[in-house]
C-alpha cells in the first residue's frame, strides 16, 4: 500500500476553496439542465435525443460483442439440452401447422364478409424486427434501447410489439437507434378493450409491473382472467394486440372500478421487438 | 507530479494517486459497457448496484474535492443517460457526494475493510436520498424512496465496491517487494 506514497502538492482547506467556484458551477449547470426537463412534462425530447445519440453507440457496440460471444458459446460450446430442445420445437412445429390451417379457415371466413375483411385489414400492419441494446434497471424509468432508428423508417410514437403483445411506444430517435417507453412505465397509457365484451378504457402504467385500467364505470361486469387488447383509439397501437390478462377487479370509492392487468410480455426477458411502420 | 514551489509547505498525502486521461475515459467506458450488460442480464439486480457511485468514491478518495465533484458529474450523467431519467438528476448527487468525499479527507479513514464499507454504504444511501429528495421538491414521482430499498442498496453497493477497491488498489499501488536488499547486490543506494 505504501508503495503508492508520494508527495501531495499544498492540500490544505485554503487550496481546497479556491477549488470552491468549479463545485458551484458544477452544481448550477445539474440544475439549470433539471429545470430545462421538468419544464417540459412531455419527455425533454431533444435533451431525451442527444442522450440516446450519446449512449447508443456504446450500447451497439456492447451488446454486438455480448450477443457474438454469447451466440458462439451457445452454439459450439454450451450444447447441453440441445437434443431435449430439438424434441419441444419439433412438438411445437406440428402444433404450429395444425394451428396454421385453423387460420388459413379463418382467414377464408374472414374473405366473405367486407365489414369482417376490414377489420381483418386492421389487424395487417408492416413491421421491422428490432433487438433489444439496452434496458433501463425499472427503478427511475421503463424505457430500452433498440437497435434501428431513422434510418429504416423509425419515428416517433410508432407501436412497439413483443412476440407475445404490446411493449411500448418509439420516444427517441437516432438514425441507428432509437428508445422505446414500456407501456409500465410511469405516465405511458394505451387505449384497450375487452376481449369479449370489446369494453373500451384507457390503460395506464404506474412504474410497477402491472398496469391500471381507468375510467372503468362501476356497474360494468369485468372479471378477473378476461384478456385485454388494444383498441386504436389511441392512434398508436393498432387494434387487436394483445396487451395482458386482468388479475384484480373491485368496485372502487368514487365511479369507476380498481382494474389491474398483467401484461402478457415478460419485460425482464424480452430481447427482440417488432416495430410497427404506421399506427 | 508537479513540483511544489521553492519554499511552499509540502504535506505528505497518503495515497495521492494519479489517473490520466485516457484511464479516466477506460473506466467511463467500462462502467457504461458493465452497466449496460447489467441492464441485459440481470435488470432487477441492476437497481440496486450503483458502479458508477463506486468509481467516483474511488476517485475522489484520490484526488482534491474539485477533482470528485468533476468525476461526480460525469459519472452522474452517464448513469441518467443508461436510467433514462432526468439528465442531471444523478449528475448533481453524484458531484456532491465527489465533492464531500475529496473535501472532508476521508482518504485515511478509508483504508480498512470496515471504512470502505462504511464509506460506500453511507455514500450509497445520501445518493438516494438526495435523488429521492430532488425528485420530491420536483414535485415527481418518486421511484422507491423506502427505508428497505435504501438498506439492500447500500449494503450491495459497499460489498461489491470493497471488492472493486481492493482490486483497483492492486492495480494503482502494486504491492513491492521490500525484502531484496540493494546492498548486498553490490547496486548504488
Amino acid at each position: 500500500m505504501h508503495a503508492g506514497l508520494s508527495p501531495g502538492t499544498d492540500m490544505s482547506w485554503s487550496a481546497e476553496r479556491k477549488s470552491l467556484p468549479l463545485v458551484i458551477l458544477a452544481v448550477v449547470f445539474h440544475l439549470v439542465l433539471i429545470s430545462s426537463q421538468v419544464r417540459n412534462p412531455d419527455g425533454h425530447t431533444l435533451l431525451r435525443t442527444l442522450g440516446v445519440a450519446v449512449i447508443s453507440p456504446l450500447a451497439l457496440a456492447v451488446s454486438a460483442v455480448a450477443d457474438s460471444i454469447e451466440g458462439a458459446l451457445t452454439r459450439y460450446v454450451i450444447l447441453f439440452g440441445v437434443q431435449e430442445r430439438n424434441e419441444v420445437l419439433e412438438a411445437e412445429i406440428g402444433r404450429l401447422r395444425l394451428e396454421n390451417a385453423q387460420l388459413r379457415s379463418v382467414q377464408s371466413m374472414l374473405g366473405r364478409s367486407t365489414e369482417l375483411r376490414i377489420l381483418a385489414r386492421q389487424y395487417r400492419f408492416e413491421t421491422t424486427m428490432a433487438t433489444i441494446v439496452w434496458k433501463t434497471a425499472p427503478f427511475f424509468s421503463r424505457r430500452l434501447g433498440i437497435n434501428i432508428g431513422t434510418r429504416q423508417g423509425v419515428k416517433r410514437n410508432l407501436a412497439v410489439i413483443g412476440l407475445s403483445g404490446v411493449v411500448g411506444r418509439v420516444v427517441a430517435t437516432t438514425p441507428m437507434s432509437s428508445e422505446v417507453e414500456l407501456l409500465t412505465n410511469r405516465g405511458a397509457s394505451a387505449g384497450a378493450m375487452l376481449a369479449d365484451s370489446r369494453l373500451q378504457g384507457v390503460l395506464q402504467g404506474d412504474g410497477s409491473n402491472l398496469l391500471e385500467w381507468k375510467f372503468i364505470p362501476n356497474h360494468e361486469p369485468v372479471d378477473v382472467g378476461e384478456l385485454v387488447y388494444t383498441s386504436g383509439a389511441d392512434r398508436i397501437y393498432p387494434k387487436g394486440v394483445p396487451i395482458g390478462r386482468i388479475v384484480s377487479s373491485e368496485k372502487g370509492e368514487m365511479k369507476n372500478r380498481n382494474i389491474k392487468v398483467e401484461p402478457f410480455v415478460d419485460f425482464s426477458r424480452i430481447e427482440e421487438v417488432l416495430v410497427a411502420r404506421e399506427p | 507530479m508537479k513540483r511544489p514551489r521553492p519554499g511552499a509547505e509540502t504535506v505528505w498525502t497518503p495515497l495521492q494517486a494519479r489517473f490520466s486521461r485516457t484511464e479516466l475515459l477506460l473506466l467511463l467506458l467500462l462502467a457504461g459497457s458493465f452497466e449496460i450488460l447489467l441492464s441485459r442480464a440481470l435488470p432487477e439486480f441492476r437497481r440496486y448496484l450503483d458502479l458508477p457511485l463506486i468509481l467516483v468514491l474511488y476517485l475522489a478518495l484520490h484526488s482534491t474535492a474539485a477533482k470528485g465533484a468533476f468525476w461526480g458529474t460525469c459519472f452522474g450523467l452517464l448513469s441518467d443517460l443508461l436510467l433514462g431519467t432526468l439528465l442531471g438528476l444523478n449528475g448533481l448527487s453524484k458531484t456532491v457526494i465527489g465533492c464531500l468525499v475529496g473535501l472532508m479527507r476521508l482518504r485515511a479513514a478509508a483504508q480498512g475493510f470496515l471504512g470502505r464499507m462504511l464509506l460506500l454504504g453511507a455514500a450509497a444511501s445520501l445518493d438516494t436520498v438526495l435523488i429521492v429528495a430532488i425528485l420530491d421538491v420536483l414535485g415527481r414521482p418518486v421511484p422507491d424512496g423506502s427505508l428497505q430499498f435504501i438498506v439492500i442498496r447500500s449494503c450491495l453497493t459497499s460489498v461489491v465496491g470493497v471488492f472493486i477497491f481492493r482490486g483497483y488498489d492492486r492495480i494503482k499501488f502494486p504491492p513491492k517487494d521490500f525484502s531484496r536488499n540493494s546492498i548486498d547486490e553490490g547496486e548504488p543506494y
